[in-house]
């Protein structure tokens, strides 16, 4: 298993991606403790995405997409967050935190919140 | 900005608004191949380039294809035609209507609309008013909901009119965006003429003696004749013709633009069709043919960029683990995902040329048969592993 344990961050690359990029572009890097993963879009968080990462031993997933209306796929946010519920739901039945699976909102030029989120997670 | 040397490529476009001749008229000099469908009765401009072939009586029944080669259906009398063209413009322009529900008001002598003012002056019927005495015109905008840009900037232009045929105009508005170097003209110009103009937050409106007495807060206003702006809504064609497209339209029941980073003017939910003018925003004509020219120059580097090869993760279809279950095409926002039949298989099928590669098909298939290619995923992450395959 290939991960850092603390926090799994599945990231819609057009605009969490490129708040990291902004980030990373004035010189500050992740936590050693933090996993990134890109993807196209929120709408291709699979539940199995987080589930696997649960499994592989993430104590905290994180999944950030596009705010309503701004995704260039429609409705890739809201499929996002929805797969999060259902997450939070199983978690929930099976007696695991569901505060686990955290959904975000986030926009390209929301560098300093990502910054803060991660400080405070 | 010309296309490709010795591979001219064709545009259809659509609709029959004023934004549909300033495109065609655009993209012919540009170079490309114009197919205009005007998809209602209009009449046909004089003079068009010899690039432009325009069928005024077809009736477009389908698209097939996909971005790059499209093909439009179209029947014209009993035959059914194929248009091909790389890219599609829609420029359906709005429709227009008098709110009554909203004034309140029935139109009658004494309430006019722009329109018919600006016609009453051109053939005179008006002149007795005008000329017995000192005739006084009200302008209501934004009575009873905000009045659209468009026809606000046609009643402005229509107070600009009656004041030059030596009426008194008083315009009445309570939030008139004054953002562009015309409209500040304009309004400018008609200050200095001596239109009246009047904020107001609540007034009531009463017939009385003859006459029109609109009372505000300040104050009195009689006048002589009431001008209530119409108000725009989608035109007749905007629904049927995203259902036959597969096109995205918006609350406002308008066409819905993906320009989400404000850099692809003009661009919808599917590779290829583009949208123009007052079918997806509310301008007045000025902005709505501008927007024209920023949605051509995006469509143009569109049809340029198909000549690179593509870029950025697709969906691919696992065809033989596919279970047909038409997930992927009723869930795919961009209309990429079919079921056809190839090679003997019927299933799934993404077409690369219209994937925007969202993976949201791939996320939704219930036996994992759709991945994004391009896409690197840690393979700890990746579902597509044993024992979570329902097959």
């Amino acid at each position: 298993m290939s991960m850092a344990q603390r926090l799994l961050v599945l990231a819609c690359s057009r605009s969490a991606g490129e708040a990291l990029a902004a980030l990373e572009a004035t010189g500050q890097t992740l936590p050693p403790d933090v996993t990134w993963v890109n993807l196209p879009c929120g709408g291709s968080v699979d539940v199995l995405h987080i589930l696997r990462a649960l499994e592989a031993g993430a104590e905290k997933v994180w999944v950030l997409a596009c705010y309503e209306g701004a995704c260039e796929s429609l409705e890739g946010n809201r499929w996002a967050e929805k797969r999060v519920q259902w997450v939070q739901a199983l978690l929930q039945e099976i007696g695991l935190g569901p505060e686990r699976v955290v959904f975000r909102a986030i926009s390209p030029t929301m560098a300093a919140d990502l910054k803060a989120w991660l400080e405070e997670e | 900005m010309n296309p490709m040397p010795g591979r001219p490529r064709g545009v259809i476009v659509l609709g029959a608004a004023p934004e549909a001749l300033c495109a065609v008229r655009e993209l012919a000099a540009l170079g490309y191949a114009v197919a205009w469908l005007p998809l209602e009765e209009a009449q046909a401009p004089a003079a068009l380039p010899p690039n432009v072939a325009i069928y005024p009586a077809a009736e477009l029944v389908g698209l097939g294809g996909y971005a790059g080669a499209f093909c439009a259906q179209v029947r014209r009398g009993e035959a059914i035609e194929c248009l091909p063209g790389a890219a599609v413009l829609i420029a359906l322009g709005n429709a227009r209507c008098y709110p009554q529900e909203r004034y309140g008001l029935p139109l009658g002598p004494r309430v006019l609309t722009p329109p018919q003012a600006r016609q009453r002056l051109k053939d005179r019927t008006l002149e007795a008013l005008l000329s017995h005495r000192k005739a006084h015109f009200l302008v209501m905008l934004d009575w009873g909901g905000e009045t659209s840009r468009e026809t606000a900037v046609e009643a402005l232009h229509t107070a600009r009119a009656l004041r030059q045929n030596h009426a008194e105009v008083t315009l009445f508005y309570r939030d008139l965006k004054v953002d562009s170097a015309p409209l500040e003209r304009l309004t400018r110009r008609m200050r200095e003429e001596g239109v009246v103009f009047c904020r107001y937050i609540e007034v009531e409106v009463r017939f009385e003696e003859g006459g029109v007495h609109i009372a505000a807060p300040d104050g009195l206003v009689r006048g002589d004749m009431l001008i209530l702006p119409e108000a725009v809504q989608p035109h007749p064609a905007t629904l049927p013709l995203a259902a036959l497209l597969k096109l995205r339209v918006g609350k406002d029941g308008y066409f819905q633009e993906v320009n989400v980073r404000q850099v692809r003017p003009g661009l919808t939910n599917r590779k290829g069709i583009y949208v123009a003018g007052r079918c997806h925003m509310d301008a007045d004509r000025e902005a709505a043919l501008e927007d024209v020219s920023h949605v051509v120059a995006s469509l143009d580097a569109f049809l340029h960029s198909l000549d690179e090869p593509p870029s950025g993760p697709t969906a691919e279809v696992e065809r033989d683990r596919c279970i047909r279950c038409l997930t992927c095409v009723r869930t795919c926002p961009h209309a990429a995902a079919e079921v056809v039949e190839r090679e003997g298989i019927t299933a799934a099928y993404v077409e690369k040329a219209a994937c925007w590669g969202c993976g949201i098909c791939a996320a939704h298939c219930p036996v994992q048969a759709i991945a994004l290619k391009g896409q690197a995923v840690p393979s700890w992450l990746a579902p597509t592993a044993q024992g979570v395959s329902i097959r």
